[in-house]
């Protein structure tokens, strides 16, 4: 296992070396895929349950690096490593339109960035962790900020900087406080010695943690740099940090707030849930009012990060109150929810760049009929879109079901008030499929079928096959995990036991959650007989499809247009599709419109009219702006101690010593 | 082999009533607005006129509006196997599922929209947007329902629902506030008049009939059976979920539950009827409030049942 993890770390810095030399060239994309494989190796290994650990002293003692693996981090490597594979095969191809000069740069960000990556899952010490993990910021800074002539983009890259290093501050102040508690430094040794601490510092150590990995992933309300970085970054690498950073960040939070912290008290439990509740109901209605293809699959990423969330703290609440098998549940629902927005999630941001790059764009309003143009790009953006929307038979559905499944066992074993905390949960997540499934009929609907709504979207041909064949591998594993859940389910149960401290008392604990669920027989693979039953009928109605065959062939006609004709902008657009949930919701989003009408003469006589409609966004405008406004007052403030005369300096100084003198004697 | 045999029967049974259903709605509705009224089997006429009639495709449409009927039907028919309808149903080893069921039903909306936005006309696109805010705001109602027994039982498999509805302390109450949200949620997942009015192609109003306004001839016939067959199966999740006798009542002998069966379905659908008949055409924007009372009295009877049960 060590061997295949050195494979796997010198073929990144190789891939990454010829990334930079030569990005066009093939022999980049085999080393990722060396290097991916031999993590890969490395993660199939501890899953069987292998442990190993590396030790590297590099200093006093204690300031050591230690990697070594965990079944937990095992299942978020196979995703580094997977999904990375799958983007930089298309990042090849991808990478063509840029200019070389920014080619290296992309090309050789992005093995740093897997790699980075990679050594967080496998960290075992604090300085390991800080040390991958701001690696990973920067390499994923720096990959953003590609276009960087573009001040809209240098604007992003600040705000994801900025935002990135909020969470990194207290990430680390979290980990100083408990290796001042218990004298360690090792990630193992926390979690022996965590229990014993005062439930003040817990808490508060909590809280740092649950801002540090809540920023990264993006819960509402830090979620305001995801929808800024991803739209501006190369398309593969916004399916990276999107599928697979963001849930980097859900590592952390599984790995610190179960295995290391262990329970705590209730509100902690009941925060997180609150977090993803609210992430993802407004994530979705974001992402309802986009037009920009990438923005709205950056807020999508905000919802499904939410719905992760829901099962963490659900997985927390239960924990708390001593029903291990909702928690453990719970834990494989966020576990297996958080693998398959890394497949779909990619999959989309890949479609996405496929789409741009045959010269369609980004803007929803302009595309149109592009299923026809690029089928296998458009086919897989339908079945990516159907996933996401967790509609059955796709893996999304699997793990909102999982879900479901705990939130109602939360309802229907706790006391009165957190079962209504559960029954809301339900109403909340229900709501928010269906507003998924609208978001994504806005996507498929509009970009691929009806006519083409300009020139891009008319001419666009189809991708190289290296740009589609990984979409299409991706959208059949999000058909499969869905299909057959129970392959998933399995490992993640054993992982999620381990996660939190849970002991099968000898039987597999696969068995024990099956036998938890009620309705007896086979359980979490519950729904492969339903995906049987799916087939089934599909075949059925296949055969009457055949059978109609021998009738003449069907003609083609102009639609119906009450007798006129119309052209291609007649369609709805994605603007006129959310136009209703506009005003439904119009509570949250605050809906601005300003009409100018330009007449000549006579107000009869029309001759320009302008309409401008948007929305609100709340956190910005009422959250961020606000503190922004005051730092910047403070900062104005403080300017006047910056006087540029001598004398006053010379005052300060005198001041400071004296103080000093006072205080620290 | 039996247990199959029943699954497979009780699938055919259904899809073979969906149009008689439709055709006592029908009728019903005749005769609350004093006319006379088509016969009881004209949906089944219709339905084979329509399969001899030619197969019209829209210019520019892609192979979703081709697949589209055939898939929403074959959906809808696994629906039917994800729901306890005359026996307990199939397929063996797995006894159906409220979430799956739930989800078959937004996985067939989202083929008959997408259907829509590729005829590439104004009435395509329309239909299926306003369709799609319908959806959003009937999926957590339709949740609701179930809501008091997912608390009791504290599981979405229909034999878990339906036990904790046979034995639920609270059951009358529950029952009460939940037919009433049931009724609200049943007149929008079908379609009918408060909500959507089957029996117009007028473009201001029309939400279900604008998506499906570029099928013709066979295609048509395949989507009308299919909403056909989705209005029953949401008349039996509604028996099964908040009837007392659910899926046929349990002091009868075996072979007579299914009659039992059978008659609650049109009951429950001649009462759809009524209620549609005595209801005016809401305004869209006023369906949010409509729709929500019924997620809201729902939730009132899960916390009656969860109040009472601990």
């Amino acid at each position: 296992m060590i061997l295949a993890g050195l494979v796997g770390l010198v073929s990144y810095v190789l891939a990454a070396c010829w990334g930079a030399l030569r990005p066009g060239g093939r022999w980049g994309v085999w080393a990722v895929a060396t290097g991916g494989l031999g993590f890969a190796a490395v993660a199939v290994g501890a899953l069987a349950g292998a442990r190993v650990q590396v030790w590297l002293r590099l200093g006093p003692p204690g300031f050591d690096l230690r990697f070594g693996i965990t079944p937990l981090a095992a299942v978020f490597v196979l995703l580094i490593s997977g999904l990375g594979i799958l983007a930089s095969v298309y990042g090849r191809a991808y990478v063509a339109h840029l200019s070389p000069e920014k080619q290296r740069g992309v090309q050789g960000f992005v093995p740093l960035f897997l790699l980075s990556m990679t050594l967080v899952a496998f960290a075992g010490n604090v300085v390991a962790f800080l040390v991958a993990w701001e690696a990973m910021s920067l390499t994923s800074y720096a990959l953003v900020v590609t276009d960087r002539e573009r001040p809209e983009v240098v604007r992003a890259g600040y705000v994801y900087l900025l935002m990135t290093h909020i969470g990194a501050v207290c990430l680390t102040a979290a980990m100083l406080l408990l290796t001042n508690a218990t004298g360690s430094m090792a990630f193992a040794e926390w979690a022996k010695a965590a229990p014993t601490l005062a439930v003040g510092l817990r808490s508060a150590v909590f809280l740092l943690m649950l801002l540090g990995f809540g920023s990264k992933a993006a819960l509402v309300p830090l979620h305001v740099w995801l929808p800024r970085a991803h739209p501006v970054a190369p398309s593969h690498v916004s399916a990276l940090m999107s599928g697979v950073m963001l849930k980097v960040a859900v590592y952390g939070m599984v790995l610190f707030l179960f295995q290391v912290l262990g329970p705590g008290p209730l509100w902690w439990g009941l925060t997180v849930l609150g977090l993803g509740l609210v992430s993802a109901l407004l994530g979705v209605l974001y992402a309802l009012m986009e037009r920009d293809l990438k923005r709205l699959l950056a807020y999508s990423s905000v919802e499904n990060i939410g719905v992760v969330t829901i099962g963490l703290g659900v997985a927390l609440i239960a924990q708390q109150a001593r029903l291990p098998v909702v928690a453990a549940v719970a834990l494989v629902a966020a576990l297996y929810h958080a693998v398959n927005h890394a497949i779909a999630k990619t999959a989309l941001f890949l479609d996405a760049g496929a789409l741009q790059f045959a010269g369609a764009g980004r803007n929803l309003d302009a595309m149109g009929g592009l299923l026809t143009r690029l089928p296998w790009t458009g086919g897989s953006l339908l079945a990516a879109s159907a996933a996401i929307a967790a509609l059955p038979p796709f893996n999304g559905f699997v793990s909102e079901w999982l879900t479901y499944q705990a939130l109602v066992r939360l309802a229907g074993r706790a006391g009165v008030g957190l079962a209504l905390a559960g029954l809301i949960g339900v109403l909340v997540l229900a709501l928010t499929a269906g507003l998924v499934a609208a978001c994504f009929l806005k996507v498929g609907g509009v970009a691929l079928l009806g006519r083409p709504r300009s020139g891009g979207a008319a001419q666009a041909e189809e991708v190289p096959a290296a740009m589609h064949v990984p979409v299409v591998i991706l959208a059949g594993l999000a058909l499969a995990l869905g299909l057959l859940p129970g392959l998933v389910v399995g490992p993640l149960a054993a992982v999620a036991a381990a996660a939190l401290h849970l002991d099968g008392g000898g039987t597999p604990w696969t068995h024990v959650l099956s036998l938890a669920l009620p309705w007896g027989g086979v359980h979490l693979a519950a729904l492969a007989p339903a995906a049987f039953a799916l087939v089934s009928a599909l075949a059925i109605l296949a055969a009457v499809a055949v059978g109609r065959r021998a009738r003449p062939a069907p003609q083609v006609r102009d639609p119906w247009a009450c007798g006129g004709q119309i052209g291609p902008e007649g369609q709805y657009s994605a603007t006129a599709y959310a136009k209703p949930f506009r005003q439904v919701f119009g509570a949250v989003y605050r809906p601005v419109r300003s009409v100018r009408v330009r007449t000549a003469v006579h107000p009869f006589f029309l001759t320009q009219v302008e309409y401008e409609g948007g929305i609100t966004h709340v956190f910005d405008r009422y959250g961020y702006g606000p503190l922004l406004a005051a730092f910047v007052s403070l900062a104005r403030w403080g300017r006047g101690l910056q006087s540029g005369s001598l004398r006053l300096y010379l005052g300060y100084l005198l001041i400071t010593l004296v103080l000093l003198l006072v205080f620290v004697r | 082999m039996a247990v199959w045999a029943q699954a497979l029967a009780q699938t055919a049974l259904v899809l073979v009533l969906a149009p008689l259903v439709q055709g006592m709605l029908q009728r019903i509705k005749a005769v609350a607005q004093h006319r006379h009224g088509p016969g009881l089997l004209q949906p089944y006429f219709t339905l084979a006129k329509l399969w001899r009639r030619q197969d019209l495709r829209p210019r520019g449409s892609s192979w979703v509006f081709a697949a589209t009927p055939c898939f929403v039907l074959a959906v809808l028919l696994a629906a039917s196997a994800a729901l306890p309808l005359l026996w307990t149903p199939a397929p063996p080893g797995w006894s159906g599922d409220f979430v799956f069921f739930v989800g078959l039903l937004a996985l067939e909306r989202f083929a008959l929209s997408l259907a829509g936005l590729d005829t590439g006309t104004p009435f395509g696109g329309l239909g299926s947007s306003r369709d799609a805010v319908v959806a959003a705001l009937v999926e957590p109602a339709l949740f609701a329902l179930a809501l008091p027994w997912m608390a009791a039982a504290g599981g979405t498999g229909w034999p878990a629902l339906m036990a904790a509805s046979a034995s639920a302390p609270a059951a009358g109450v529950v029952r009460f506030f939940g037919l009433a949200a049931a009724l609200i949620v049943a007149l929008a997942e079908t379609g009918r008049v408060p909500v959507d009015n089957p029996d117009t192609h007028l473009e201001l109003t029309m939400i279900h009939e604008a998506m499906l306004l570029e099928y013709s001839g066979p295609q048509l016939a395949l989507v009308s059976l299919a909403q056909m067959l989705k209005q029953l199966l949401v008349l039996a999740a509604v028996a099964d979920l908040l009837l007392p006798w659910g899926a046929g009542w349990t002091v009868l002998p075996a072979v007579l539950r299914p009659l039992t069966v059978l008659g609650t379905w049109f009951g429950l659908g001649a009462g759809l009827a009524v209620a549609e008949s005595l209801s005016a055409k809401l305004r869209f924007f006023r369906l949010p409030a409509y729709v929500g009372a019924a997620t809201a009295l729902s939730l009132a009877a899960a916390v009656l049942e969860v109040w009472g049960g601990r």
